[in-house]
C-alpha cells in the first residue's frame, strides 16, 4: 500500500499560509499539508533531527512548496543543504515566492529546484495557480519510488 | 667631465675628431701665408745681389781688358817707333854695314826684353842683319810680313809664327826700307814674343780670387793665360766652347761658359788687333761661385733667418691657436654634444667676452638656458598633470566605490520591494477575495463595491512596483550590442497587443526592414513601451492608425519615430513627458502608472540617443527616438541614469 500523500509548505507569513491552504481547499486538494515556518524547522523535519527527532523518516513529502524569504535559514540555503544530502537529494521542490527577481530564479534552478512560481497578485489567479501546481505534482507526476530514496 | 674630456670621450663619432685639427692647420696656412711676403722680399733682394754682384764684376772685367789693350796698343806703338827710327838708320838702310847693323840690334835686343830679335832683309828675303846672329843663309821672302810690307809700304804686324832665326813663337811687325829714290830696298822687323808680353801685361793685372784672363787668336789659339800659362798656351781651342763662342761673336760681349779648365765662369771679352790686321781676343772670367759668393751667402743667412722665424710663428700659431681658438671651439663642440644627448645642463663654461667667441659662447650659454628652462617648466606642468591624474584616478575610484555601494543599495531596495512589498498587498488583496467569496451574500452593495476597490487598489500597487523594479532593471542590466531588426520586433509587438485585445481595430503600418544596433532586450521593451502608449491612447479613437518608421538618417545616427492619431498630449507639459510616474492623462480616462515613458528614456539614453515627442490634445502624438549608428561606443556607463 502505498504511503499517503502529503505536501510540505514552507513559509513564515501565517497570512500567506492561510491563503494558501485556502487556495489548497478552493482546488479540492485534500492531502495533508505539512507546514514549517522556518528554515531551521523545515530541515528538522525533513531530516528528521531536533524536535522531529522521532519522526518516521520514511513519510516523505510528495512535494515541498518552498518560500525564498524564511526566517534563520533561508529558502536557497535550505534548496542547497537538501541537494546536498542523499536523502532529500530527489524531493520535487517548487519555489513558491513573490519575488521575480532573475537572481532568485537563476540561483534556484542551479541549485536544483523542479520548478519556479511566483505568487500572482490576484488571490484567484493565485489559486488557480496552487490548484495547477498540486494537480500536477500530486496526481500526474510521477515521484521517485520510495524505496529509491 | 672638463670640456676637454668631453671632447675626447666623443670623438669617437668621427667627424668632431677631424675638425679641430684641420682649424689648427688653417691656422698655420695662414700664418704661411702672411710670412710669403717677406720670402718674396729675400728672393728678391737676392736675386737683386746677383744682379748687381754681376754687374760689377762687368765692370772690373771691362777696366782689366781696357788696361791689357791699352797696353798692348803701347808695345805695338812702340814698335811701330822703333821701327820707324831704325829704318832711317843708315847702317840698316845700307847692306855694306852689316856687323855694326847685327851689333847695334844685338845690343838693342838686349835692352828691349819684349822683342825676340830685330833684322833687316833685303829685297830678295834674304836676311842681312839680326840681333840673334844667323846659323846661316835664312830667307823670309814667304813670310806674310815681308810680302805685306813690301806691298803696303808700310808698318805692318805679321802672323804669330815660330821665328825662324828664335825658335820661338813670335809676331813679326815689319816696315820697308826706301832706297834713296824712294824704291824699297828691303825691310826692317822686330819680331815681338806676344805670349812673353801679353802674359808680362796680364801678369800685371790684378785678378779676383778663382778668376781667369787669356788671349786667344783668332785662329783660335790660346796666347796667353794667368793663371797656369804653361798648361794652355800655344795651343789651338778652337773647338772649346768659350772659344768657339768668342770667336763666332767676331767683337766685344760676355758668355756665361766653362773656361778651358772646365770651371763656370762668366767671361768678358774684347778683341784687339795684334797688328794691322791680326786679330785678337782678350777675355776675363770670373767664376759664378766668387761672384754670387757674396750674394749666396747672404740669401743663405735670411733664409735660414727666415725660415727660424717661421718656425718660431707656426708654433706661436699653434700654442696660442690651442688657447684662442682649439679649446673655446672644442669647448663649444663638447657643450653641443652635450646638449644634444639632452643633457640641458650643458654650458660651455668659457667667459663671455666681447670677441666672435665670447658671443657664440654666450648665445649658446643662454640658448641651453632657455632650454632647460622650458624643460624644467614642461616637467612641472608633468608632475602636476600627474599629480591631478592620480588625484583624478582616486576621484574616479572614489566614485566607482560610491556608485558600486549605491548600486549594491538599490540592488538591495529592489530584492527587499520585490519580496516584502508584495507580500502584504498579497494578503491585502487574498484576504478581500476571501471575504468577497465567502459572505458576498452577507454584504450589501456599497460594502462589495469597497471590497472591489480595495482589490483594485491593490492590484495597481503591484503593477507600479512591477514597473518600478523594471526600470531599476532596464538601468542595471548590462548591455549586449547586436544587429536589431526594429520592424520584426514592432509587428511581433503589434501581434501580441491584437491578441491581447481581439475586439480592437487598430491599423498599424510598419516600415519594412528597420535595422538598428543595441540591446535587443532592451530595445524591444523600449518598442513594447512606445507602441503600448500609442495603442492604449488611440483606444477611444475611432479608425486608429499607428505607425512606425524612420523619420532621418544622417551618418551618425537615424531617428525613428512612432506616430498615432490617438489622444495626444499638451505641449505646455512636454517638460514633464519622461519622468517617472508622471501623467498627462487622468487614471480613469487611460491605465498606467506613468513609467512607460521614462523606461523608454531610460533606454534611449543607455543606447548614447535621444528621445522626444511632438503631440496636440485630441490629435495623436508623435515620439522621435534617435540611436547612433556605431551605437556600441557611445553607450553610456551603467550608473548613468540611476
Amino acid at each position: 500500500m502505498a504511503p499517503e500523500k502529503f505536501i510540505m509548505l514552507i513559509e513564515d507569513n501565517p497570512d500567506d499560509e492561510t491563503l494558501t491552504q485556502r487556495a489548497l481547499k478552493k482546488s479540492k486538494i485534500t492531502n495533508d499539508v505539512v507546514i514549517a515556518r522556518d528554515g531551521v524547522e523545515a530541515l528538522d523535519f525533513l531530516f528528521c533531527e531536533g524536535m522531529y527527532g522521532t519522526r518516521n523518516p520514511q513519510k516523505k513529502p510528495t512535494v515541498i512548496l518552498l518560500d525564498l524569504k524564511l526566517p534563520k535559514i533561508n529558502g536557497l540555503e535550505v534548496l542547497k543543504r537538501l541537494r546536498k544530502d542523499d536523502r532529500t537529494r530527489l524531493f520535487p521542490i517548487v519555489i513558491l515566492t513573490s519575488s521575480k527577481e532573475e537572481q532568485d530564479l537563476i540561483n534556484s534552478y542551479r541549485l536544483g529546484a523542479n520548478s519556479y512560481i511566483r505568487k500572482p497578485l490576484d488571490f484567484n489567479r493565485f489559486v488557480e495557480a496552487v490548484g495547477k501546481l498540486c494537480l500536477y505534482w500530486l496526481e500526474l507526476n510521477e515521484s521517485v519510488p520510495p524505496r529509491l530514496h | 667631465m672638463t670640456a676637454e674630456e668631453h671632447f675626447e670621450a666623443s670623438s669617437v663619432a668621427g667627424t668632431a675628431k677631424t675638425s679641430p685639427t684641420t682649424l689648427r692647420r688653417r691656422l698655420l696656412l695662414l700664418v704661411l701665408i702672411a710670412l710669403l711676403p717677406a720670402f718674396g722680399f729675400i728672393l728678391y733682394s737676392s736675386f737683386e745681389q746677383r744682379r748687381e754682384a754681376a754687374e760689377n764684376m762687368h765692370q772690373s772685367a771691362r777696366h782689366r781688358i781696357q788696361a791689357f789693350a791699352a797696353d798692348q796698343q803701347g808695345l805695338i806703338e812702340n814698335t811701330h817707333k822703333q821701327l820707324l827710327s831704325l829704318a832711317r838708320m843708315p847702317m840698316v838702310r845700307s847692306a855694306d854695314a852689316v856687323d855694326m847693323c847685327n851689333q847695334t840690334f844685338s845690343l838693342l835686343l838686349q835692352a828691349l826684353p819684349q822683342y825676340t830679335n830685330l833684322g833687316v832683309a833685303n829685297l830678295n828675303g834674304d836676311l842681312r842683319c839680326s840681333a840673334v846672329p844667323l846659323a846661316g843663309p835664312i830667307n823670309v821672302a814667304d813670310r806674310k810680313y815681308f810680302r805685306e810690307a813690301i806691298q803696303t809700304q808700310g808698318f805692318v804686324v805679321g802672323d804669330f809664327l815660330i821665328g825662324r832665326v828664335t825658335g820661338k813663337p813670335a809676331v813679326t811687325a815689319a816696315y820697308p826700307l826706301f832706297g834713296e829714290y824712294g824704291d824699297i830696298t828691303g825691310i826692317v822687323f822686330i819680331s815681338i814674343n806676344p805670349i812673353a808680353a801679353i802674359q808680362e801685361s796680364i801678369a800685371r793685372i790684378p785678378l779676383p780670387e778663382g778668376s781667369a784672363l787669356f788671349v786667344v787668336d783668332d785662329q783660335g789659339v790660346l796666347l796667353a793665360r794667368d793663371p797656369d800659362p804653361e798648361l794652355w798656351v800655344g795651343k789651338s781651342l778652337r773647338d772649346a766652347p768659350l772659344i768657339r763662342e768668342i770667336l763666332s761673336r767676331q767683337g766685344s760681349g760676355s758668355v756665361e761658359a766653362p773656361g778651358v779648365d772646365g770651371i763656370a765662369r762668366l767671361n768678358v771679352f774684347e778683341p784687339f788687333f795684334l797688328g794691322a790686321n791680326r786679330r785678337a781676343y782678350i777675355s776675363t772670367g770670373t767664376p759664378l761661385t766668387v761672384i754670387y759668393a757674396n750674394a749666396n751667402s747672404q740669401f743663405q743667412r735670411n733664409l735660414f733667418l727666415m725660415i727660424a722665424m717661421t718656425v718660431i710663428a707656426l708654433a706661436i700659431a699653434w700654442l696660442s691657436g690651442t688657447v684662442l681658438v682649439l679649446r673655446p671651439t672644442r669647448a663649444l663642440i663638447a657643450a653641443t654634444q652635450t646638449l644634444g644627448r639632452g643633457n640641458l645642463q650643458a654650458r660651455t663654461q668659457l667667459h663671455h667676452s666681447n670677441d666672435e667667441f665670447g658671443q657664440l659662447a654666450m648665445s649658446f650659454d643662454e640658448m641651453a638656458a632657455s632650454l632647460d628652462q622650458r624643460d624644467q617648466k614642461l616637467r612641472n606642468a608633468e608632475i602636476e598633470i600627474r599629480t591631478l591624474n592620480a588625484d583624478l584616478e582616486q576621484r574616479v575610484l572614489d566614485r566607482t566605490a560610491q556608485l558600486n555601494a549605491a548600486n549594491k543599495e538599490l540592488e538591495a531596495f529592489s530584492y527587499s520591494v520585490s519580496h516584502d512589498l508584495r507580500t502584504p498587498l498579497r494578503s491585502i488583496e487574498g484576504f478581500s477575495q476571501v471575504l468577497l467569496d465567502d459572505n458576498s451574500d452577507r454584504l450589501d452593495a456599497e460594502s462589495l463595491g469597497y471590497l472591489q476597490r480595495i482589490r483594485a487598489a491593490t492590484q495597481r500597487m503591484g503593477q507600479l512596483i512591477d514597473d518600478l523594479l523594471n526600470l531599476a532593471h532596464i538601468t542595471r542590466t548590462p548591455m549586449q550590442y547586436e544587429i536589431v531588426n526594429i520592424s520584426a520586433l514592432a509587428e511581433d509587438i503589434a501581434t501580441e497587443f491584437r491578441a491581447l485585445e481581439p475586439t480592437r481595430s487598430v491599423q498599424i503600418d510598419i516600415q519594412s526592414d528597420l535595422i538598428a544596433q543595441g540591446d535587443p532586450t532592451l530595445l524591444r521593451a523600449l518598442l513594447e513601451n512606445l507602441l503600448g502608449n500609442a495603442w492604449k491612447f488611440t483606444g477611444k479613437t475611432e479608425a486608429a492608425q499607428i505607425e512606425l518608421g524612420r523619420a532621418v538618417q544622417t551618418k551618425t545616427e537615424q531617428t525613428f519615430f512612432i506616430r498615432d492619431n490617438g489622444a495626444g498630449f499638451d505641449m505646455t507639459y512636454v517638460g514633464s513627458l519622461f519622468g517617472a510616474f508622471q501623467r498627462l492623462h487622468n487614471s480613469s480616462e487611460f491605465s498606467g502608472t506613468g513609467i512607460g515613458l521614462a523606461t523608454a528614456q531610460r533606454i534611449v539614453s543607455r543606447h548614447g540617443g535621444r528621445i522626444y515627442g511632438e503631440g496636440a490634445v485630441g490629435k495623436g502624438a508623435v515620439f522621435y527616438f534617435a540611436l547612433p549608428l556605431n551605437g556600441h561606443n557611445k553607450s553610456t556607463p551603467l550608473s548613468q541614469g540611476v
